[in-house]
């Protein structure tokens, strides 16, 4: 995938919080001492309960909040109010709800309003947002008025206005609550195909079950402290207390321990992803998807 | 309240677009200032505007006067968003329903804007202020506000219509006649706007004081002590007082405001003279009169005049006094399950003697009503005109000529009847639902999404004129609009069969779609076939005779009369009709852009077009839950529970246009429109003219 304004290759942006704490209004302290790297390239998954600080964090990465102590910045430029157009020109914010994020009448206009922002010719921005629209699978959809459409689709159009800016981060927040499977999964692959093209990726979830397959690294927020950060395989290994942070294992760690065999055990979340793979490409689990499915029924439900 | 399509002079139309402009200027110009300081407030002010556009399309039924209104809605806009907002929110809605719902017109937009705009904001502002300046507490003066504003609106109205429907020396009296034939309907509903505006702005300030404060709706208000007390000992008094004194103080005070209203009303008809009818009904038999056509897009409400209310409301409470005692009687009949409870077979003598008082004074109301009806029959020394000499205004030499202009006696008879009818079920059926427990129901009045969305739906699908560049199509329709209203019936009749072939022949929109749309228009134009064929005297084609009444006559002269007005009102219809169906909202409001219309206007107006519709399903969603979580509510509650309902939307109206506005800046806009806006256009190192600002 090429980009239309030039690039092979999106050079994803890094991400520097240095011991960021954020109290609401009340007094209530919602995040305390963060300190976390991203580097370019990342695709991270903040984790954590429900309360524990996930879209603070994310809120403050792009400057929609700004810390009370401690420093954010992004690729060198720190995160402050003077600096709120440049970071916003760097870092993509998708919002939860997709009602929130369009605003204008029609999908085209929507997708256009932020180039149109950037100062750019006429015939950039219908690059762009043709790009975008095509990227996100809605190029059919440009005419349409924004409340015709599904939920899924508003939230696919409201990720083609974010990457029509063309960020070097993408934050998102919890991008894939409320959407049925396929839409879950449309958005997901298109995910991880943007960040192997070089973008750094940020998102909050719930969804223990998706972050396996997609992302890197997870931090794992508890109360607005770091309970833990790095990559899959350390954090979702044997031992991490994940009960503490209200989640749960992969199902795809205990799809895994039906197939091994008693040797292997116990693995971790890491070498049960490798090994996963590893039998997928070797022919020996073509059916993974459905059977990740009645896994989940069997074993969950 | 909107005047409707076609109905004020080209002269008129024109003389009120200019204060309308200068007002939603002024309004603009304030909420730009107010945008630099504040710069999620535009979003703010379009999802107000989308609220009051959804909550004003909400019909709230008048039982009384079988007709269907709304409260103006601006008193509350301008208490939270600032009264030149609130001109702003106003402009942009009535333009929106005039465009998307036929509801309103083009030519009368200016003086609408002025009515409801300018008129409702700064009064319900000033009043709002001053009552808190003098210690009112926020629901009172929200109370005060939204009454006053209202009723302002109204009278407003009233002063458009008679300055631009009669000569200059009579609208002086004639302002008052129909602004007094509003207050029948408009007057139970500027006490339940004022309700609504008090409750929404207390309920706000205790669900959320942050948002109130940061609003500066709830800010600098002293709670005087002994006003606190007298709250106090009122609320002591009616919790102690019991059933039949709470009866007792609603009654009396419901009869005092009645007498008080009954003094005012007679001494206005006495000093001016003739009497009109209610709401959009009085502007199209005003307009009918003057030989203009008006149409009304939903509901025709034209049922009369303050007589004929006024014996409709008592037929009606007769009626109900029946009902409501035939059915306790029927609570006792054997082989019905046995007593009911609450009534025991000792009521049932009781019960009987009251039936027999109810029939007795229906009779003597009957008997009135036919010596009024008929001046000259007589009975010994009492005449028809003797006893209607006694009731003073109702002898009024008005009723005559008014009688007679609504086709004769039999009207106010036809009235009386279906007041009786009415009266007898209500009664009858709030009776069983008593005696079953069970307490009056009122529901959240519901707009469904369909009514909203079909149109846009058909205005996207569009193809041949819909190809047509808007702005082509808007100037097109405008030089239409007001040559239907100047040139005789032959343009009319020629813009109706083009705009026929249009929509049927090149659009190939479907029938029954049509036909909804039109149906209030032909309705309206059969109605006006009628009334003309009765009033309008010429060769007769049907006459009735009854002993003692007025004859009634329908005539060749009068049905053509009222063909060319039906005439235009049909093809005024149409002409909106091909505009809404062929062309979306957006594409209309871009097409503006154009035409040199401010562009924060044309921004709000987007914005509204946007969330309206999230509006519509919230209100929906809202109503659904509200009737499976308890169907059966008594009316105090019902009104607490609109009122939470309303601070409710308008906080999350609040909540969300703070999050559209970070998601405008996030993208490159300051709360400004894209294409003027700076934005990051400074991005490249250059941070002065950034859009960062917060």
């Amino acid at each position: 995938m090429t980009g239309p304004w030039g690039w092979q290759r999106i050079s994803g942006a890094q991400l520097r919080l240095e011991m960021v704490s954020y109290d609401y209004p009340g007094g209530v302290r919602a995040l305390d001492g963060v300190d976390v790297q991203v580097g370019p390239g990342d695709f991270v998954a903040v984790m954590g309960a429900n309360g524990g600080g996930k879209s603070t964090l994310l809120k403050l990465i792009v400057g929609l909040l700004h810390p009370g102590a401690g420093s954010i910045s992004v690729d060198g430029v720190a995160v402050s109010p003077d600096s709120f157009s440049q970071i916003a020109s760097m870092a993509g914010y998708l919002f939860q709800d997709p009602n929130d994020q369009l605003f204008c009448p029609t999908v085209a206009a929507d997708i256009a309003y932020g180039p149109e922002n950037l100062g750019l010719s006429d015939a950039e921005v219908q690059v762009r947002v043709a790009w975008a629209a095509e990227t996100c699978g809605v190029a059919d959809l440009l005419e349409r008025p924004i409340h015709a459409l599904s939920y899924g689709q508003k939230k696919r159009v409201a990720l083609a206005g974010v990457l029509a800016m063309g960020p070097r981060v993408l934050v998102l927040d919890e991008p894939t609550a409320s959407l049925d499977p396929m839409a879950e999964a449309g958005l997901m692959r298109l995910l991880k195909t943007l960040n192997e093209q070089g973008l750094t990726i940020i998102m909050a979830t719930h969804d223990v079950d998706l972050i396996p397959t997609y992302a890197h690294r997870v931090l794992l927020l508890r109360k607005g402290s770091v309970a833990a950060e790095g990559p899959l395989g350390d954090v979702f290994a044997p031992g991490t207390h994940l009960e503490n942070c209200d989640l749960r294992m992969p199902r795809i760690a205990y799809l895994f321990d039906i197939f091994s065999d008693e040797a292997t055990r116990p693995l971790t979340i890491g070498q049960a992803r490798k090994e996963l793979v590893r039998m997928v490409e070797h022919g020996q689990l073509e059916l993974v998807p459905i059977l990740l499915r009645d896994a989940s029924r069997g074993i969950a439900g | 309240m909107h005047i409707a399509e076609g109905i004020l002079p080209v002269e008129w139309a024109a003389a009120w677009a200019a204060p309308a402009v200068a007002g939603a200027a002024v309004g603009l110009r304030r909420l730009k200032a107010r945008t630099e300081d504040e710069p999620s407030v535009k979003s703010l002010v379009a999802l107000m505007g989308a609220a009051v556009f959804a909550i004003s399309l909400m019909p709230i039924p008048v039982p009384v006067a079988g007709s269907v209104s709304h409260p103006a809605g601006t008193p509350l806009a301008a208490v939270v968003v600032g009264p030149g907002a609130g001109i702003v929110v106003a402009a942009v809605s009535l333009l929106l329903q005039a465009l998307f719902f036929a509801h309103g017109g083009l030519t009368t937009l200016g003086a609408n804007i002025v009515s409801e705009g300018v008129v409702g904001s700064l009064a319900g502002f000033a009043v709002f202020w001053l009552a808190r300046r003098g210690g009112r507490s926020l629901f009172w003066a929200g109370f005060l506000a939204g009454l006053l504003g209202d009723l302002a609106v109204y009278f407003t109205t009233a002063a458009e219509l008679s300055l631009g429907l009669f000569p200059l020396g009579e609208a002086w009296p004639r302002l008052w006649a129909i602004f007094l034939s509003f207050l029948p309907t408009q007057l139970p509903l500027a006490v339940l706007e004022g309700v609504l505006t008090g409750g929404v702005l207390r309920s706000l300030a205790q669900l959320r004081p942050d948002i109130a404060s940061r609003l500066r709706v709830s800010s600098g208000f002293v709670e005087t002590p002994a006003r606190a007390s007298r709250v106090h000992r009122v609320r002591h008094w009616w919790q102690g007082a019991g059933h039949p004194g709470r009866v007792a103080a609603v009654g009396g005070m419901l009869l005092l405001g009645g007498l008080a209203l009954w003094g005012l009303v007679w001494a206005i008809a006495v000093s001016t003279g003739g009497w009109v009818g209610l709401d959009e009904g009085v502007m199209e038999r005003v307009a009918a009169e003057r030989g203009r056509a008006a149409w009304t897009p939903f509901i025709n409400t034209d049922v009369g005049d303050l007589l004929l209310f006024v014996f409709f409301a008592g037929a009606l409470g007769a009626g109900g006094v029946i009902g409501w005692l035939s059915r306790g009687l029927r609570g006792m009949e054997p082989g019905n399950g046995g007593p009911v409870e609450g009534t025991t077979s000792s009521k049932r003598p009781r019960s009987l003697r009251l039936l027999g008082a109810a029939v007795a004074v229906l009779a003597l109301l009957a008997v009135l009503v036919w010596a009024l009806a008929a001046p000259g029959w007589s009975l010994g020394p009492v005449s028809g005109r003797s006893v209607g000499r006694v009731l003073g205004v109702m002898a009024h030499p008005g009723r005559q000529q008014l009688l007679s202009a609504r086709g004769g006696d039999a009207v106010l008879f036809a009235f009386m009847a279906s007041g009786l009818a009415l009266g007898i079920v209500s009664g009858y059926r709030l009776r069983a639902r008593r005696l079953r427990g069970r307490r009056l129901r009122i529901r959240l009045p519901h707009l469904h999404i369909h009514d909203v969305s079909s149109g846009d739906r058909l205005a996207w699908q569009s193809r041949g004129l819909g190809g047509v560049d808007a702005r082509a199509k808007v100037g097109a329709v405008v030089v239409l609009l007001v040559a239907n209203l100047v040139v005789g019936w032959w343009l009319s009749l020629g813009l109706m069969a083009g705009a026929l072939v249009v929509v049927f022949g090149v659009q190939r929109v479907k029938r029954p779609v049509v036909l909804i749309r039109m149906a209030p228009a032909l309705i309206v134009a059969a109605m006006l076939v009628l009334l003309r064929g009765f009033t309008v005297p010429g060769r007769e084609i049907l006459a009735i005779r009854l002993p003692g009444l007025a004859p009634v006559a329908f005539t060749t002269d009068g049905v053509l009369a009222g063909l060319e007005l039906g005439l235009v009102v049909l093809a005024g219809v149409l002409l909106m009709l091909v505009l809404g169906l062929t062309t979306p909202l957006p594409k209309l409001l871009a097409a503006l852009r154009w035409y040199r219309v401010p562009e924060l206007l044309i921004e709000v107006g987007m914005l509204m077009y946007r969330y309206l519709f999230l509006f519509v399903e919230e209100t929906g969603r809202m109503r659904q839950a509200q009737r499976l979580r308890g169907p059966e509510v008594a009316w105090g509650r019902a009104m607490g529970g609109l009122s939470s309902l309303g601070a409710n939307l308008l906080i999350r109206s609040y909540e969300r246009s703070q999050r559209v506005y970070d998601a405008q800046r996030l993208r490159g806009g300051t709360g400004r429109t894209a294409r003027s806006a700076q934005g990051l256009r400074a991005v490249a190192g250059d941070h002065e003219e950034g859009g960062g600002r917060s």
